[in-house]
């Protein structure tokens, strides 16, 4: 029906238009028997053209809207995709609630602990910066599943030094690093000035990083996490290095779907899937390369362009 | 100096957990997951095994399964770490072999009194 509606919107407009045009037109061609001037001529070809090929004009721009307002109703209406999306955050809940449980019984536990005796200044310290941690994970995970859920990704880009920004995110990162006993290396060829969302960007990190992380285990191996910057070209690369066991070729497949590693006890399922997500929405890259045994890279590639 | 393996693949429950352990006297070591755990265990030969339940790599099921089929751990007091509203994956732990569940969130005093009674640590 709404196609059926816009057709005869789009053609009635033409119409008007045109008839509109001919009458000028018309006005022009009976002037010109009394005084023909060479004015009067050229105006008279360029309306004749105008109204010769505004019409064809006029069926490009329809056909554009037809094409985009067809994919609304494939994405709206198409029960299939509705029934994968629903499907998808149904997985994800279970996921979900699974970790949420996690940070909020750290925090309450916490808390109880405050209210003893049993802990030092330094220790009392230590837990307040392990609630902001845990409060900012519950906060993550509910970005991620909402951003998700309403498949539309809003940037709030702003200039950063790079530098001042890994170190954030590894003090975010520094509890996990330790307990894994997993050395985490600065490599930063470019430190300067960046233009993106941190805390989206911060997500894609900590996603990285965890499933670094997760991996390396080996009690035997001694485990590295590099962090890579260089300039090149006016973009940044931004690479993460870790010296893991490597991405298991069915994981390779379907990297940056949801649920890439099926079997994941932590985190949404979505986080590669975001992480791709993200880069493209920052007009920028998300590029891997894995060596079984090796290790893995991956690269985030954004434009060092006017705003920096 | 009796020794404590926390299996908990969540850093910050096991730094929380390590040193109220050690400061209760106890010696306490760290794996990351189920596969590091029983690792460890085979290696430290530990007197009580505190365990999450959901890990990657090796959960905490399979953990208790795999050590209690082995004689070494058949008495070793193994007790799951469940979360609020979690009971129902502690009684399957339970189910599995385990001696009991920790529920989360836990208050430092209790963890240390209730190792100690299960220990008969003074």
């Amino acid at each position: 029906m709404k196609i059926k509606k816009l057709f005869h919107q789009y053609f009635s407009e033409i119409y008007t238009i045109n008839l509109f045009l001919f009458g000028i037109l018309l006005c022009i061609y009976l002037h010109s028997f009394l005084k023909i001037s060479l004015i009067e001529i050229f105006l008279f070809f360029l309306l004749t053209l105008t109204i010769l090929l505004f019409p064809f004009y006029q069926i490009i721009f329809l056909k554009k809207e037809l094409v985009s307002l067809k994919n609304l109703i494939r994405k709206y209406e198409n029960p299939d995709d509705s029934k994968n999306k629903i499907a998808l955050i149904g997985k994800m809940s279970v996921a979900v609630v699974h970790d949420l449980k996690n940070p909020m019984s750290t925090i309450q536990t916490l808390v109880e602990m405050a209210n003893t005796n049993e802990i030092t200044k330094e220790e009392r310290i230590r837990n307040l910066n392990l609630i902001h941690r845990e409060i900012s994970r519950l906060s993550d995970m509910a970005y991620e599943i909402l951003d998700f859920v309403r498949g539309d990704l809003i940037l709030k880009p702003e200039t950063l030094i790079l530098e001042e920004f890994i170190a954030e995110v590894y003090h975010f990162l520094e509890i996990d690093f330790e307990y894994a006993k997993v050395d985490f290396i600065l490599d930063l060829k470019y430190t300067g000035k960046v233009f993106f969302d941190a805390e989206k960007v911060r997500r894609v990190i900590v996603n990285l990083a965890k499933n670094a992380l997760e991996a390396m285990y080996d009690k035997k191996r001694k485990y590295t996490f590099t962090v890579h910057s260089e300039k090149i070209k006016q973009k940044l690369h931004l690479s993460f290095e870790d010296n893991g066991p490597g991405l298991p070729e069915s994981v390779q497949e379907r990297i940056f779907q949801t649920f890439a590693t099926e079997g994941k006890v932590n985190g949404t399922g979505i986080g590669l899937y975001m992480a791709k997500w993200t880069m493209d929405t920052h007009k920028g890259e998300i590029q891997y390369k894995t060596e079984r045994g090796k290790g893995t890279t991956f690269t985030l590639i954004f434009s060092l362009g006017e705003q920096v | 100096m009796k020794k404590i393996l926390i299996v908990e693949d969540q850093a910050p429950v096991a730094k929380i957990l390590t040193d109220i352990l050690k400061k209760g006297g106890f010696e306490v070591h760290n794996a990351i997951n189920g596969q590091v755990g029983i690792d460890m265990a085979l290696e430290v030969k530990p007197d009580f095994i505190l365990t999450d339940i959901m890990m990657p790599v090796k959960t905490g099921y399979e953990l208790i399964q795999e050590l209690r089929a082995n004689p070494d751990f058949s008495t070793t007091p193994i007790y799951a770490i469940s979360a609020k509203g979690g009971t129902k994956d502690a009684e399957a732990a339970v189910g599995m072999g385990a001696s009991g569940f920790l529920p989360k969130p836990f208050s430092p005093g209790t963890v240390v009194e209730m190792i100690k009674k299960i220990l008969d640590v003074k």
